[in-house]
């Protein structure tokens, strides 16, 4: 978790993209990052996130579950690195998986936050990439 | 007669038709292959499996510790090997057996013969049956290592929602400027009883496993009436039906009142119709509550991916599904626990679909103890 990537062009200039199939987890994702000043989109799985990407403005970080129906975190990773607009985002994954550290070294993200994750930590973690203009 | 499948290394063709007589005399249906060389042994043994393998000593193109070494290396390592031989010396003779050769027997004294056979068939049985009870063990430890892994993940999702949304209102109530609205506080509050309530559920299911695998699940009756509790489960899922954007056409409107385990019904109910609309892709769903008389029917159908005919089976056992677990969450033992209590209540549970047409799952439950 240390390369927080190129600086990229996004608009606010503090929004997170959370991808998150289960609902309650996605909203309080969303209610706590808010709460702490950030821009929040939601997406329930890879495929929607990818459609998030392509049609609107980019987020400066995405916060990535990895079991999710449809696409799944890294099937979207593979799509992300395939297109070069959206290949600079980096990405955090959240999961419960077990064996974590092994599966998201093949992935190749910016790093990785264990469920359940602390709301200190996570936000640690999103500042990093990801500042409030205070 | 017993069937054996004989595989004879042997060069002298005369002495391979004497030994299968003598089998043939002691009652066996003898299949036989006569090789003597190695190449030929290991066409035979590559080619089809046999029972026990019966060896001359020396023969002038092979021997039997090349055989038994070329049996040990081929894919049927642990069949029962025996020298039959004319008088080898001691020396050979030791030398075979720390080899591995099941035993030596002299063919001028070939009564030993048969029991030596049936000696060695019924350890090769023996080892057999240690060698699937050991892999049905293995199965069982990795499926409860499975077990233990996916309930893990699944406990931590909903302390996942727990531990961000308390910290989070928290953190806004003790922050002065924080103008957090009533109505966000009530339904940030909701997510976290709804995150209790969903732990409890896990452990109870968790418990409810530990219940039946150790035979002590007892059913707690009551009259109930089905079509009721359809309506009651239906209110409960009305959010993920909302958001999986499938139709449910109920049919359920005379009561059908049965003495059952509420509880445990309605957990039987959730089950299958979380997976309709887990499965179903935001396809309609058709619901079916029925008076068959001396019991109750409950229909449910989706037209969603379906089930391949092969998997149909496996998915009322525990620990499988039919579909990989990162795509779906839960324990992957819905459809397990939800037949061992229809079972349990005297009924019967059965599934019936095609792949990419959906599903149809049907409980009948007998009514027993209800006054007609």
């Amino acid at each position: 978790m240390t390369d927080p990537g190129p600086e990229i062009q996004t608009d606010p200039p503090c929004t997170v993209l959370v991808v998150e199939d289960d609902h309650d987890v996605r909203e309080a994702l969303e209610e706590v990052l808010g709460g702490a000043g950030y821009g929040v989109i939601t997406a329930r799985h890879g495929a929607e996130a990818l459609t998030h990407l392509r049609s609107g403005s980019l987020p400066a970080l995405i916060l990535l579950d990895l079991s999710m129906p449809v696409m799944d975190g890294a099937a979207f990773c593979a799509e992300q690195k395939k297109d070069p607009r959206l290949a600079p985002i980096p990405i955090i994954v959240l999961s419960a998986a077990g064996a974590l550290a092994d599966k998201v070294s093949a992935l190749a993200v910016a790093g990785y936050l264990r469920k359940p994750v602390r709301l200190d930590d996570l936000l640690t973690t999103v500042e990093r990439f990801c500042s409030i203009p205070s | 007669m017993k069937p054996l499948r004989v595989l004879f290394v042997e060069d002298v063709a005369d002495d391979a038709t004497l030994l299968h007589l003598e089998l043939r005399r002691a009652g066996y249906a003898v299949t036989a292959e006569r090789v003597e060389t190695a190449q030929d042994m290991a066409a035979a043994l590559a080619r089809s499996p046999w029972d026990v393998v019966l060896s001359d000593y020396s023969m002038p193109r092979f021997t039997a510790p090349d055989a038994l070494a070329l049996l040990r290396s081929s894919s049927q390592p642990e069949l029962p090997f025996l020298i039959v031989s004319g008088s080898i010396g001691e020396e050979s003779a030791v030398a075979s057996l720390k080899a591995g050769a099941a035993d030596f027997v002299i063919k001028s004294n070939l009564a030993r013969l048969v029991p030596a056979i049936e000696r060695e068939l019924g350890e090769a049985q023996m080892r057999r049956e240690r060698r699937e009870a050991l892999a049905a063990l293995e199965q069982a430890i990795r499926a409860r290592d499975e077990f233990l892994s996916i309930a893990s993940h699944e406990l931590k999702t909903p302390l996942t929602t727990l531990r961000l949304q308390v910290a989070g209102l928290l953190r806004a109530a003790e922050n002065a400027r924080s103008n957090l609205s009533d109505d966000k506080v009530r339904s940030r509050l909701a997510a976290v009883s709804r995150s209790a309530d969903r732990l409890a559920d896990l452990v109870d299911r968790l418990l409810e496993i530990t219940r039946i695998t150790t035979g002590r699940l007892e059913l707690d009756r009551q009259d109930l009436d089905l079509c009721a509790l359809v309506h009651e489960v239906l209110t409960d899922l009305d959010t993920s039906l909302r958001e999986s954007g499938s139709a449910v056409m109920l049919q359920a409107d005379p009561p059908v009142i049965g003495h059952w385990d509420r509880q445990r019904i309605e957990s039987v109910v959730t089950n299958l119709l979380t997976n309709a609309i887990k499965y179903g892709e935001g396809k309609p769903i058709e619901i079916m509550v029925e008076d068959l008389g001396p019991r109750g029917r409950l229909v449910i159908i989706d037209h969603g991916i379906g089930i391949a005919e092969a998997d149909q089976r496996r998915i009322f056992e525990r620990f499988e599904r039919a579909v990989p677990e990162r795509h779906f969450g839960g324990f992957g033992i819905g459809l397990w626990l939800s037949r061992q209590i229809v079972e349990a209540h005297g009924g019967c549970i059965a599934v019936a679909s095609r792949p990419g047409e959906g599903s149809r799952f049907a409980i009948e439950l007998p009514k027993i103890g209800v006054a007609a």
